[in-house]
């Protein structure tokens, strides 16, 4: 959690201290980015792009909103950007083959088939069942922060939040059938 | 309960968002139908394979690696504001180059005091330009009353200086804006010398104009706070403004204007010289010394870019009425605070029965006809100390003060009873 007064002082124009918050929500930003656009170079690509605005907007976040909520609305936008480009050039099949063909640290971390599967099944959700699913399973927001981040109501976070599941058991269903885990 | 309502209660179940008698519900249900048991079970598989998704970190700092596109950043947006520090100098007249400049340089490092910054620096502005308005506005009063005084023996109306004040003050305007709003380099050596000539006039005052003496270390503080060096400056503040100019080309390292500036320079020198010596202020030295620099700076100007405004000929105007102006009589008067020491310089009394002198740092009253000592103060002033004649009233009451390590003092000679006090 980032302390109220590290964002005081970056907002009054302390430039350590806003460097010193960059640093504290870099994590955290670059993680929502992986699981949204399921690759290393595009997250850190997106992350670093969310944490340029969030250096240059410091001043337009209000105290009404919880930071990690603005931190994470941020990125969440950049990441649905990003996707909504890259979608048209890139097919399903290319896709999904980049979260396969990756070999980088994470991929060696994601030991676990089941991981692998889970994150290649992430990836095919609707863009905003993904940032439902991302944010309430990676950075453990509640409805409500989910709600406030992405801007939608609580009600329909629920929804997009049990379709995700319902989609992933689906998906993970099949998997499972074709896979040695079955 | 169906089980489509179950189905929720798995979901909300998952999210810890379940009632006590929801929960019971719920269980109850699951052991009772096998479809929504092996659903329910899958669900909780893939809620706990999703907790259990590796908490990634970037393999490197991303911070680290954007700092150097934060700082690109930082240049574009304080360019951005340089790009309005026009505006706001239109707006606030005029804005010294030197201390906004040294400001940005901070503002650098950090970029949210910008807008303070910028308020900062719309308040600098007009703190110079109400010093510099006062001073352009003084000197010209200057000039004008070195006519005036000569003819009419010395009426000094705030109706006049009010007048000139406006006067001076509009042109001005416009010649800072245009100056100033070209961001091609050479605007800046053209700021400088707009800068010099401010500070010159400021000294030519604090040298000429003894009875505005309130304003000489107001005004002085203030060229010492417009220059970019003020230690060096500082030094040079009884160096005739003319040096001060070049000084300043020579020192922005534009080649041509320096060059250009130089020949004109050397017949400067010499009555440079004899006012930094302080050996004596002549008739002569405080017009045509103060009459220069805008000479010299035209040149600059010139070359620079045609920024020659209405400014530069009502000033130069005045400079060289004054400079045109015998005046011998207050060419005296000129040196005098200028050079505290200096035994030639004195004030008249307002019929010129009188002459009030400054000789070995003691004020001494002369009669004009036959030359001979009057009154001679029994006040002895140190080298230190400036003295400053001050006026005359009309029943022969000279008023004098003087400077003696910041502390100002007032004295009064009473010519009548040859008495002398302090006020």
């Amino acid at each position: 959690l980032v302390a109220p007064e590290l964002i005081k002082a970056a907002q009054s124009g302390d430039r350590d201290a806003l460097i010193t918050l960059l640093r504290e929500i870099e994590t955290d930003v670059y993680r929502t980015a992986y699981y949204l656009l399921g690759n290393e170079q595009d997250a850190m690509d997106a992350a670093q792009e969310a944490l340029i605005r969030i250096y240059t907007k410091i001043n337009s976040y209000e105290e009404k909103a919880m930071f990690k909520t603005w931190v994470q609305r941020i990125v969440t936008n950049l990441c649905i950007d990003t996707f909504r480009r890259s979608r048209p050039t890139v097919s399903i099949e290319q896709h999904e083959m980049s979260f396969v063909s990756e070999n980088n640290v994470e991929d060696e971390v994601i030991s676990a088939y089941i991981a692998q599967d889970i994150k290649e099944a992430i990836g095919k959700l609707p863009e905003h069942h993904r940032s439902v699913v991302v944010l309430r399973y990676l950075q453990d927001f509640s409805y409500n922060e989910i709600a406030e981040s992405l801007d939608l109501p609580l009600n329909t976070v629920k929804s997009y939040l049990f379709r995700a599941r319902q989609q992933l058991q689906t998906l993970l269903k099949d998997y499972q059938k074709g896979s040695v885990r079955g | 309960m169906n089980c489509q309502e179950v189905m929720e209660l798995m979901q909300r179940y998952l999210d810890k968002d379940l009632e006590e008698n929801e929960q019971t519900m719920l269980l109850h249900h699951v052991q009772q139908c096998s479809d929504c048991s092996e659903l329910f079970s899958r669900l909780k598989q893939i809620s706990s394979d999703l907790e259990s998704l590796p908490k990634v970190a970037p393999a490197y700092s991303l911070v680290d690696a954007i700092i150097p596109r934060l700082e690109k950043l930082d240049q574009e947006l304080l360019h951005a504001g340089d790009t309005l520090r026009p505006e706001q100098k239109n707006s606030s007249e005029h804005m010294d180059g030197a201390s906004p400049r040294r400001m940005l340089a901070r503002l650098r490092e950090r970029i949210s005091v910008r807008w303070a910054g910028g308020v900062i620096a719309a308040g600098l502005a007009l703190v110079f330009f109400i010093f510099n308005h006062q001073n352009t506005a003084l000197y010209q009063v200057d000039a004008m009353l070195s006519k005036e005084e000569k003819h009419s023996g010395g009426n000094r109306t705030t109706d006049g200086a009010g007048n000139i004040n406006g006067k001076s003050g509009d042109p001005s305007v416009g010649q800072n804006g245009v100056a100033e709003s070209g961001s091609t380099p050479k605007a800046m050596p053209e700021q400088q010398a707009n800068e010099t000539r401010g500070a010159s006039s400021i000294q030519a005052q604090s040298g000429t104009i003894t009875d505005k003496k309130d304003n000489v270390p107001t005004a002085q503080n203030n060229a010492k706070r417009s220059t970019t060096e003020p230690p060096v400056r500082a030094e040079r503040e009884i160096v005739p403004p003319a040096e001060y100019g070049n000084e300043v080309a020579n020192g922005s390292g534009q080649e041509d204007s320096s060059k250009s500036a130089e020949p004109k320079d050397s017949p400067v020198s010499p009555q440079a010289s004899i006012f930094s010596n302080e050996t004596s202020a002549t008739s002569e030295a405080s017009p045509s010394s103060s009459g220069q620099p805008t000479k010299n700076a035209l040149p600059d100007k010139a070359s620079g870019q045609a920024t020659d405004s209405g400014a530069d000929t009502v000033q130069q105007e005045s400079i060289k009425s004054k400079a045109n102006n015998p005046a011998a009589p207050r060419g005296t008067m000129m040196g005098i605070a200028a050079v505290p020491s200096a035994g030639d310089a004195g004030l008249p009394s307002n019929d010129h029965l009188y002459e009030a002198k400054i000789e070995g740092n003691r004020v001494v009253i002369y009669k004009a006809e036959d030359g001979q000592s009057v009154f001679k103060s029994g006040r002895q002033w140190k080298e230190t100390d400036q003295i400053q004649l001050v006026s005359w009233s009309d029943d022969h009451v000279l008023t004098y003060q003087v400077n003696s390590g910041g502390t100002v003092k007032t004295f009064e000679i009473h010519v009548k009873d040859n008495s002398e006090t302090e006020k």
